[in-house]
């Protein structure tokens, strides 16, 4: 579908600059719930520019793990996945399962917080 | 009736706690400065003035927001009693003063003395007032947990009956499947925790969530210690373990404990202030706990926020935190942090 713009990513720009020029003027609780909201348009933003295969490796080898050939959707996915480790299936895979569960957790900070990441798992 | 929106009403609140407050100091007393705090996990926090005569008390409404299923704090009227004990044994808390009937028409909770002071954690870890207060902190934070462990905690009854304190990686497991969200990383965090759980011995009076953010400081020390809802029995490693957790360093990640320095010093303060050891491994074991802990209960707000019955952008916030803290939690599990 076809919008004027601005597009989304500048819609939210316009709010956050808008909530940056408030926060000088704000006090204690709203201050810290404006930038709470700052925070989280941040991460909407940097959601909607996240190429959407990053961490397609570290996902396809977590299914592998599963011998999972079904298409389970991400969410039908990750509950598999809780479920195998809360039975033990996992337990002679630990270690790489540590290193595929970094890998995917990775991808959700770099979209909350990418700052907060480690240079090697940044990439 | 009493409903979430009449609480968020600050003129509603304001006539009811009037109401409230002329029940048990009479009618010659007027409310003054009403102010909510910031949401807690669990109460509503409003200040306000008790005016009579020229001399205002400043007292503070402890108030249970929507009792919840879900919730893993204690209810307030077991709050309140914690509070008792606890203050009549020296602990410094904000004094309590009564729990709301009924007829007050505020629903749960109790009223305490105000406590002036800081309590945000960056400032005292990071502005220069504190500075130079970070050994005190932990000092003092070392002897008043010494002190809260040898208090008898058969005086807070149903306190060593809680799941918390039978069972507290089931408890965990448990509080986390009610939401019924995935979380591959914590789930390897719990198979992990069992594998590796030390025996915990004694079962000691704990807070609970004893840190850096639920005390009230001032220049000169440590003034009060706040948030008694997680209040339970167990390990006294839980404890130290909990108090060093990365999750309270906000950014000064090398001062392990709480923000205020290395993990020996506030072992060795422990040590001499209770005349018990430290297991250094066991209160390792503890911090991952933890990270997972803290990432559960940042579910935990999220769900209250997607739920609508606690709406803020920093419950919203907190789902969004939940990832980092599950960054740290498999970090510190390989052993990459510390």
């Amino acid at each position: 579908m076809f919008n004027d713009p601005p597009n989304a990513s500048e819609l939210l720009l316009t709010v956050r600059e808008y909530i940056e020029q408030l926060l000088p003027d704000l006090e204690r609780q709203d201050k810290y719930h404006g930038l709470c909201c700052a925070y989280l348009l941040d991460v909407v933003m940097r959601e909607l520019e996240e190429p959407p295969n990053i961490g397609d490796h570290s996902n396809n080898a977590l299914k592998a793990l599963l011998n999972n050939k079904d298409e389970l959707s991400e969410t039908e996915f990750m509950s598999s996945l809780c479920a195998s480790i809360r039975r033990g299936d996992q337990d002679g895979n630990l270690d790489r399962l540590l290193i595929l569960l970094t890998s995917h957790v990775s991808k959700k900070v770099r979209v909350s917080n990418p700052d907060y990441l480690d240079t090697k798992d940044y990439l | 009736m009493v409903t979430m929106q009449n609480y968020d009403n600050i003129e509603y609140l304001s006539e009811t706690i009037r109401v409230c407050i002329k029940r048990r100091f009479g009618d010659d007393c007027e409310i003054a400065n009403i102010a909510l705090a910031t949401l807690g996990g669990s109460n509503r926090t409003v200040l306000f003035n008790v005016v009579r005569g020229s001399y205002p008390l400043r007292l503070v409404l402890r108030q249970e927001t929507v009792p919840s299923e879900y919730s893993p704090f204690l209810p307030s009227d077991m709050q309140y009693r914690v509070l008792e004990v606890v203050y009549e044994h020296g602990i410094p808390v904000p004094r309590p003063l009564f729990e709301l009937e009924a007829a007050d028409n505020l629903g749960q909770g109790y009223v305490v003395t105000a406590v002036p002071g800081e309590t945000l954690p960056k400032r005292l870890i990071n502005s220069a007032e504190y500075v130079t207060m970070r050994a005190r902190f932990l000092q003092q934070s070392a002897e008043i947990l010494a002190k809260l462990h040898t208090i008898d905690h058969v005086l807070v009854p149903g306190l060593s009956a809680l799941q918390e304190s039978s069972d507290p990686l089931g408890a965990q497991i448990a509080l986390y499947d009610r939401y019924g969200e995935p979380h591959p990383a914590i789930e390897f965090a719990f198979r992990y925790l069992a594998k590796y759980e030390p025996e915990h011995g004694a079962k000691n009076f704990l807070h609970g969530d004893f840190r850096n953010g639920n005390m009230i400081v001032g220049t000169e020390g440590i003034r009060v210690l706040l948030d008694w809802e997680c209040a339970h029995t167990g390990s006294v490693m839980e404890e130290i373990g909990w108090f060093c957790a990365r999750s309270w360093r906000f950014g000064r990640v090398d001062l392990a404990a709480g923000g205020f320095g290395d993990r020996e010093t506030f072992y060795r303060a422990y040590e001499k202030a209770s005349g018990n050891l430290v297991d250094r491994e066991s209160s390792r074991w503890w911090e991952i706990f933890g990270v997972m802990r803290w990432a559960i209960y940042n579910i935990m707000q999220s769900h209250g926020h997607l739920s609508r019955e606690r709406r803020s952008p920093a419950f919203a916030a907190c789902g969004r935190n939940t990832g980092i803290i599950e960054y740290d939690l498999l970090k510190i599990i390989a052993k990459e942090f510390d």
